[in-house]
């Protein structure tokens, strides 16, 4: 999904917030669709059976899932106006099976380099309750 | 260096220094769109989305022969675009494994970098994984 407008490197300020992203709740097809897309069958994230072993309290979501969608709020944001550079996630916490997952970011830093603009952006990912359970960091560049 | 440690660094050695030949095969980019909701309209010769990256040069085998592994972080770094139907050889090393004291004994911290290079030997993307392992 390309952005509405373009993003211009002259008119972002940090603490420019990116448009938030919102998946769920999240099912386990979403799970088991998720294992055939990273081509990972780890069987903690669709057989609750096992979850239970580990005495967690439910059906943990892939933290690559989590990670995906952080930057497919980059990129929705982006659209066509600029390439990824890098993009970075630490899995900090749990998110679980029915839990509906909201991205967000803002932008922390605006640079020149050469004939481009470089953002540095600062991303999270929140369960139901609002804790942040995936934190991330990524780049951008932008032509001047 | 422990028993347990050297066993872990032996297993990932195996897990990681080896180089994974990959297509970007234009069924399995759909199947990433379809698991984030995007639409699939891609076809043969297009640009692909960036983390598609992470589906490629998944080590499923071998497995660890015991313990319990949570991924910690992953980081990726773009240098040019790829596209379906391109080539990709992902070389991987294992850079360190961490020891930390956990409740019930030691987690390590195990983290590798891989390369992924075009068919063109372009080099088009840069990793960094971070896996906790315990319980070996």
């Amino acid at each position: 999904m390309a952005a509405a407008q373009p993003i211009r490197f002259e008119s972002l300020r940090p603490g420019d917030e990116l448009p938030p992203l919102t998946k769920g709740p999240v099912t386990r097809q979403h799970l088991v669709e998720w294992c055939a897309a990273e081509n990972d069958y780890y069987h903690l994230h669709y057989d609750e059976r096992v979850a239970e072993r580990m005495q967690l309290p439910g059906t943990p979501i892939q933290g690559t899932y989590k990670y995906a969608l952080l930057g497919q709020l980059v990129t929705r944001w982006l659209g066509n106006s600029g390439r990824l550079v890098n993009v970075e996630a630490a899995y900090r916490g749990l998110s679980l099976e029915g839990d509906t997952l909201t991205c967000k970011g803002r932008v922390v830093r605006c640079a020149r380099e050469g004939n481009e603009g470089l953002v540095e952006l600062e991303l999270w990912c929140e369960n139901s309750d609002g804790t942040r359970s995936t934190t991330g960091r990524a780049k951008v560049a932008l032509p001047l | 260096m422990t028993e347990a440690l050297r066993e872990l660094r032996e297993q990932m050695e195996a897990r990681y220094n080896v180089a994974r030949v990959e297509a970007v095969e234009l069924g399995r980019v759909r199947d990433y769109l379809f698991a984030l909701d995007e639409p699939a309209d891609i076809g043969v010769g297009d640009v692909v989305p960036p983390l598609f990256m992470l589906t490629l040069a998944r080590t499923r085998r071998p497995q660890p022969s015991k313990g319990t592994a949570v991924k910690a972080g992953d980081e990726y770094e773009f240098r040019a675009p790829v596209r379906v139907g391109d080539t990709i050889t992902v070389t991987q090393r294992l850079a360190d494994i961490e020891v930390k004291e956990g409740k019930s004994g030691p987690m390590y911290l195990v983290i590798a970098e891989g390369e992924f290079k075009n068919q063109r030997g372009e080099t088009v993307c840069m990793q960094r994984l971070k896996t906790f392992r315990w319980g070996m």
